[in-house]
């Protein structure tokens, strides 16, 4: 299975963006979405047709991992959808950012107001509003989940703070 | 069919700069002002960057967090970091950037807000204009920035099948296109001698076949040109049984690109004098502010088919740009 992509009834995920980031529903509504093997789910244009062919190594873009029992959303949906995210947000400043692309653990001290966050769960790391990535937010730390492919701790970030 | 000759313009010296020259003394008859094709050639490219219109909502935040107004583009929001930019004079939203080593490493590219791409090899996409939602194949897309132009005009709508057989190519075009937010692709690793004929057929497509690549001389990557020195048999065998598959796969009245990013002929204008039956008509066509030659009709002592005049022939020294050559093909039948 693991060169094809399935058409799958996408309201399970775009419910789960909504319920998971706050992600109007509307936002994922023109879209159509594909499954990859067990766990890969792809969205893509509402008319995009791989018609018969055969092997396909891509079906728009990777949006989500559904093989756990947490669902995972991958970096490059968090970029994709993130700017509207209005729940499981934390905001970092310049160095945090450099840090998350680095895919180190950030810890935020016992006293930082982004820790109301919930105990454990995926969250959209996002810098003066633009979304990073994904990472695993967990008591207090964050997790970067940024593929390695992705690192770019030397990045040119313009903003202050 | 063999249609290139092993050496000649093939063989490269030790000297990366009589290389380039070289490698142009064939075309001395064919150009207007040999010289500055020569000077042209052994200075680097500009780089140019394009922006991308499906992370409009992106750029927007960004500018605001810049302090611009929101409407800024890309090229305001490197202007405002001191980079000197100036607008490409043929098309809108993309940019000549100076200052600007490691475009890589910004976040406007991080973040698929642009993407770096030569700037002749912006025209093929112009050439084919695709039109949302419609089927495009783009038959040897890797790395895929014309794929990406190709599907991004197409304002997420349609089908874009993008192939190529080179893995590590395909990897990069699936970067590219993920990081830009592209969601109208369809990624095949097929050969494309052999796709098949079920696949179509497709109302437009782009061919951008493997070449020589001396219109990459330019370009100082190792990568550039290690492609040139692997390259020196010449491909006009592999580049006809591709157009001749391509060509099975187009609907009628459809639209095909043929590009290469090389100046020979029998690249070019003889591949497609070989290949090309009665049903396909070379049409002209121009890009207004990006200036071409015409292709050429007779070649080592050949007369090739007449409309292998409208090929354009886009030399280094005219729009200090790469070198490439484009034809758009219309297949015979009902339009629309």
């Amino acid at each position: 299975m693991g060169d094809h992509y399935l058409p799958v009834d996408g309201d399970p995920y775009r419910e789960w963006w909504h319920q998971q980031f706050a992600i109007p529903p509307d936002t994922l509504e023109g879209c159509s979405f594909w499954q990859r093997g067990r766990s890969s789910i792809w969205v893509a244009a509402a008319d995009v047709d791989p018609g018969r062919l055969t092997p396909v190594d891509g079906v728009g873009i990777p949006c989500l991992r559904i093989g756990r029992d947490v669902w995972k959303p991958t970096a490059i949906a968090a970029i994709e959808f993130g700017v509207e995210a209005c729940r499981n947000v934390v905001e970092l400043d310049t160095e945090e950012t450099r840090r998350f692309l680095d895919r180190e653990v950030i810890a935020f001290a016992a006293d930082d107001p982004r820790r109301t966050l919930p105990n454990r769960g995926f969250v959209i790391a996002r810098y003066h509003g633009l979304p990073m990535g994904c990472g695993l937010w967990s008591g207090g730390t964050l997790e970067s989940e940024v593929p390695k492919g992705r690192r770019l701790p030397e990045i040119d970030l313009p903003l202050r703070r | 069919m063999h249609l290139r000759e092993p050496g000649g313009c093939g063989e490269y010296a030790a000297d990366p700069m009589q290389d380039t020259t070289q490698a142009l003394l064939r075309y001395k008859d064919l150009v207007d002002d040999w010289e500055a094709l020569v000077e042209t050639s052994h200075r680097p490219l500009p780089l140019v960057v394009w922006e991308n219109p499906l992370r409009r909502a992106h750029v927007e935040r960004l500018a605001i967090a810049t302090g611009l107004d929101r409407r800024a583009t890309v090229g305001e929001l490197l202007a405002s970091r001191g980079y000197e930019v100036e607008p490409l004079a043929w098309r809108g939203g993309a940019w000549r950037v100076r200052g600007l080593d490691k475009p890589g490493r910004t976040i406007e590219h991080y973040l698929g807000l642009m993407h770096v791409q030569e700037e002749v090899s912006l025209a093929p996409s112009a050439v084919l204009g695709a039109e949302s939602g419609e089927t495009v194949l783009d038959l040897c897309a890797a790395p895929g920035g014309k794929t990406a132009c190709i599907a991004v005009g197409m304002a997420n709508r349609g089908t874009v099948v993008a192939n190529d057989l080179r893995p590590q190519r395909l990897r990069a075009l699936r970067s590219n296109c993920e990081r830009l937010g592209i969601r109208n692709v369809v990624v095949t690793p097929i050969n494309g001698t052999r796709f098949p004929d079920d696949a179509g057929p497709f109302d437009r497509m782009l061919l951008d076949v493997p070449c020589s690549c001396e219109g990459n001389l330019r370009d100082s990557r190792p990568t550039a040109r290690r492609a040139r020195r692997n390259q020196v048999e010449g491909r006009g065998g592999l580049q006809a049984t591709l157009l001749g598959r391509a060509w099975k796969l187009l609907r009628p009245g459809g639209v095909l690109v043929y590009s290469t990013c090389t100046f020979a002929p029998e690249e070019n204008e003889l591949v497609l004098d070989h290949a090309l039956g009665e049903d396909a008509t070379i049409e002209p066509f121009s890009i207004a502010g990006l200036r071409h030659d015409a292709g050429v009709s007779h070649w080592a002592g050949k007369s090739l088919r007449a409309d292998c005049a409208n090929l354009a022939r886009y030399w280094p020294h005219h729009n200090d740009t790469g070198g490439f050559t484009i034809a758009r093909v219309r297949k015979a039948g009902a339009h629309g």
